[in-house]
């Protein structure tokens, strides 16, 4: 008798025991998050990602019921942002926004602490679409011209290790032609200039190139995209040119990562806030020259990591690079 | 365009608007009063206050900020031999000692006056230009630019003119401590050994805070006594020593106009900045003067030619930065951040599809400017007590500021240990007969000079020429060559006389 009621004592508690467990993680989704949720930028205010970041966080604080704080971190092109991430307790109320080209070459030319492809992906918000830009006075018509053409093309790029520039090293690799830099200019608008001045004879941006091609500063030769522009239709993409993994320049631009070991649940909860507010800004996201393309964590981490495999490849050519002309 | 900004001053009619401006104003003053800070800090650290705002209200908070900043940096400059930030360098040289004599609401009211006047001419400029500005910046390549920066660099040789040698160490040292960090051409690491504090280099606001506030605070305060060192004291402040100042400007027409100008080209050439058009300013008006030898003594026009240049630069960098989307200035680099926080899309496009907003910039600059000239003005005697104050009260406040701004930058820990380390050093520096200033020259201007190159030599596929063939390029090195060589051709006339 007394066994037996020992065993039921024993059973009820089990299942006591059994359902506890499986609500703990309702009670955890429930709590998380607890606290207000920091937003690190690994660059000044006033940046395309930091703009749209403030605006998506607005959004997503009202969904989440917590306030989002973002932290501008500048500092050694973002490695200080990203070095705070990798090492902040990975309970999700500490994450990461940046482009993630930078963090794979500081990686691989750099001593750095994080490694780009462990971080937890939460999702993307805006992709880029890089454009290789000729002036209208410019000797090349089309990029067969450029293929063609026997003396250096000179590259106006913001530095070498840029996502820009090691496509163009890619490129002109792949595609025989000879390419040098004009580096260092340090954004679209001196780049453009630059050529405009003729000590370049091509541009390779994003969409800050725009207001240029309006006004008619600027032919557009190549879209670094799957697909024809809508807004240049008339523009081939590298992929009918015959270099489709070259497309990656300019994917996953604006990511949101959080330290490794972070629950996935957890991560999930700040993913569908990110997903929702980038469709909701989606008007407002175009009309600022952003691009939208919302990509939840599990596909971009294969994303990341095909891009990462990509730059690793190429990397090796910016030696050739790393000195003046004519030496 | 004149039209437009005539339309748009009703918008002034607005308290709120008046409001507005007033509120950058005082903050740019602020910013422009403690050693180190400037506009550039300013605008970054008031930049996520104004999200939200209306595009029009933020720009003219902007202007107000950034029109204020210079005539607030030149206080510091007259009062404690520490200029406010970097552009207000070269008004020490005759500021100080205007006020070690006793006479700092003089010195105040020049700067006063030469502020404001510059500020209107380059923004007079500004408008007039903006018609004409694409062929004007696409005029100034990289050759063009190097030669602007080395013009800049050759300053060294007059601002340390008691000892040549030792000016030159100075600026070499600058030029080497401006290598540290990642090398902007070439994306290569210098000098850093593994620390990612010196990623970006030696970071400019602590090391200039160090270098400039702590190294005169441990000077002064060695020193003991008060700054002004005049018997009558207090006596001495009265509105009407201001408003001697201020009438003095009228008396260097040529100086005032000369150093506008060339604060207005300079920021016209983006990424040159206010600094050169300070040293350059100066450097013209010491070699063009019937009285050189007078000059560093608390001559009024050492102060006329600095202040109407680093003022009249507002207008100028705002050309490109309006134009093109390229800053004309590390302030107009923030500011093309702020339009992008506001929805204003930096470029060839902002002036045809955001007038309004560049109307307000414009406007803001011009109030803001009037604003802080007469703040300065009135409030020129009170801020001169300063100089009658024991220094024992002095140091520990300055000494505060100089913590708390280097803290405040980016929170880092390492920034104040950086400011502190300057100060020690510069103390020193300046007591082995070196100049600090040939060094802060050489290390803004260095890095700024090897870019130039680099891209100059990148867009020639390697050939030298291009620093000699271009037309812009020759009369630079014609100034060049004329600004080194005056001072021995009038040495030549002076033996043979």
């Amino acid at each position: 008798m007394r066994r037996m009621f020992g065993s039921i004592v024993g059973f009820i508690a089990l299942a006591f025991l059994i359902e506890a467990l499986t609500l703990v993680p309702n009670v955890i989704a429930q709590t998380f998050p607890s606290r207000s949720i920091s937003w690190l930028i690994g660059s000044s205010p006033g940046g395309g990602g930091d703009t749209s970041s403030r605006r998506l966080a607005q959004r997503m604080a009202k969904d989440m019921r917590v306030p989002i704080v973002i932290k501008n971190v500048p500092g050694g092109g973002g490695v200080i942002a990203h070095t705070t991430v990798w090492r902040s307790r990975p309970d999700g109320h500490t994450v990461g926004m940046y482009y993630t080209q930078p963090m794979i070459t500081a990686e691989s030319f750099y001593k750095v602490e994080y490694r780009t492809v462990d971080f937890e992906w939460i999702g993307n918000f805006v992709d880029a679409v890089y454009l290789l830009c000729v002036t209208k006075d410019s000797p090349f018509k089309s990029f067969a011209d450029m293929r063609n053409s026997k003396k250096p093309v000179r590259i106006a790029v913001n530095d070498l290790t840029s996502n820009s520039s090691i496509t163009m090293m890619a490129l002109s690799e792949l595609a025989g032609f000879p390419i040098t830099f004009v580096s260092g200019l340090g954004g679209a608008a001196p780049a453009v200039v630059a050529a405009l001045r003729g000590e370049a004879d091509a541009v390779i941006f994003g969409a800050l190139l725009f207001p240029f091609i309006q006004r008619g500063d600027l032919i557009p030769l190549i879209a670094f995209s799957d697909e024809r522009l809508p807004q240049f239709p008339a523009v081939p993409t590298i992929v009918e040119l015959g270099y489709p993994e070259l497309r990656l320049i300019g994917r996953l631009d604006y990511v949101l990562f959080a330290p490794p070991g972070t629950p996935r649940e957890r991560t999930r909860v700040i993913q569908d806030a990110l997903l929702k507010a980038t469709r909701e800004e989606d008007k407002w996201l175009r009309e600022n020259f952003f691009f939208p393309d919302p990509v939840p964590g599990d596909e971009l981490r294969k994303a990341v990591v095909e891009q990462f495999n990509l730059f690793k490849k190429y990397i090796p050519l910016v030696e050739k690079y790393r000195k003046p002309p004519g030496r | 365009m004149v039209e437009a900004l005539i339309s748009s001053a009703e918008t002034l009619s607005n308290p709120g608007v008046l409001g507005i401006i007033l509120l950058g104003t005082i903050i740019g003053i602020i910013f422009g009063i403690l050693p180190g800070l400037s506009g550039i800090q300013g605008l970054a650290l008031m930049m996520p206050f104004t999200f939200g705002w209306e595009p029009v209200t933020a720009m003219f908070f902007y202007a107000g900020i950034m029109g204020s900043v210079s005539e607030g940096g030149s206080i510091p400059a007259i009062l404690i031999n520490t200029p406010g930030s970097a552009i207000n360098a070269a008004t020490c040289f005759d500021g100080y000692p205007m006020a070690q004599r006793g006479e700092a609401g003089r010195a105040l009211g020049l700067a006063a006056v030469s502020s404001t006047g510059g500020a209107l001419f380059g923004v007079l400029i500004l408008v007039l230009l903006i018609p004409a500005v694409r062929p004007i910046v696409l005029a100034f390549g990289s050759p063009e630019f190097f030669w602007l920066v080395f013009l800049g660099l050759t300053t060294i040789a007059f601002v340390a003119s008691r000892n040549f040698v030792k000016g030159l160490i100075s600026g070499g040292l600058g030029i080497m401590i401006s290598m540290i960090g990642l090398s902007p051409v070439f994306t290569e690491l210098r000098y850093t050994g593994e620390s990612k504090y010196l990623w970006d280099g030696v970071e400019m606001v602590p090391f200039y805070i160090g270098l400039f506030a702590l190294s005169e605070l441990i000077t002064y305060t060695a020193q003991g006594g008060t700054i002004a060192a005049v018997a009558e004291g207090l006596e001495t402040l009265r509105l009407s020593q201001v408003y001697q100042g201020g009438k003095e400007v009228f008396r260097y027409p040529l100086t005032f106009f000369r150093g506008s100008g060339i604060g207005t080209l300079i920021g016209i050439v983006p990424g040159v900045g206010g600094v050169v058009a300070n040293f350059l300013s100066y450097t013209t008006a010491v070699q063009t003067s019937k009285h050189p030898e007078l000059f560093g003594t608390g001559h009024p026009e050492g102060i006329i030619a600095s202040e109407s240049a680093n003022d009249a630069k507002d207008g100028g960098s705002l050309l490109p930065t309006v134009a093109f989307g390229i800053p004309g200035s590390a302030e107009m680099a923030v500011l093309l951040g702020a339009f992008m926080l506001h929805g204003l899309v930096p470029g060839p496009l902002l002036l045809r599809d955001h007038l309004p907003e560049v109307m307000a910039l414009i406007l803001g600059l011009i109030i803001s400017n009037v604003l802080a000239g007469l703040f300065l003005f009135f409030a020129a005697r009170y801020l001169a007590i300063i100089t009658f104050i024991p220094v024992y009260f002095i140091s520990p406040v300055v000494a505060v500021l100089v913590f708390v701004g280097a803290f405040a930058l980016r929170g880092n820990i390492w920034d104040v240990f950086l400011a502190l380390g300057a100060g020690i050093f510069g103390f020193f520096f300046r007591r082995a007969g070196f100049s600090i200033v040939a060094l802060a020259i050489g290390y803004i201007l260095g890095v700024l000079a090897e870019k130039a190159f680099h891209q100059s030599l990148m867009s020639s596929l390697g050939s030298y020429s291009i620093f000699f063939t271009r037309p812009i390029s020759l009369v630079l090195i014609l100034l060049l060559v004329l600004l080194l060589t005056l001072p021995f051709v009038r040495a030549r006339e002076g033996t043979s006389k």
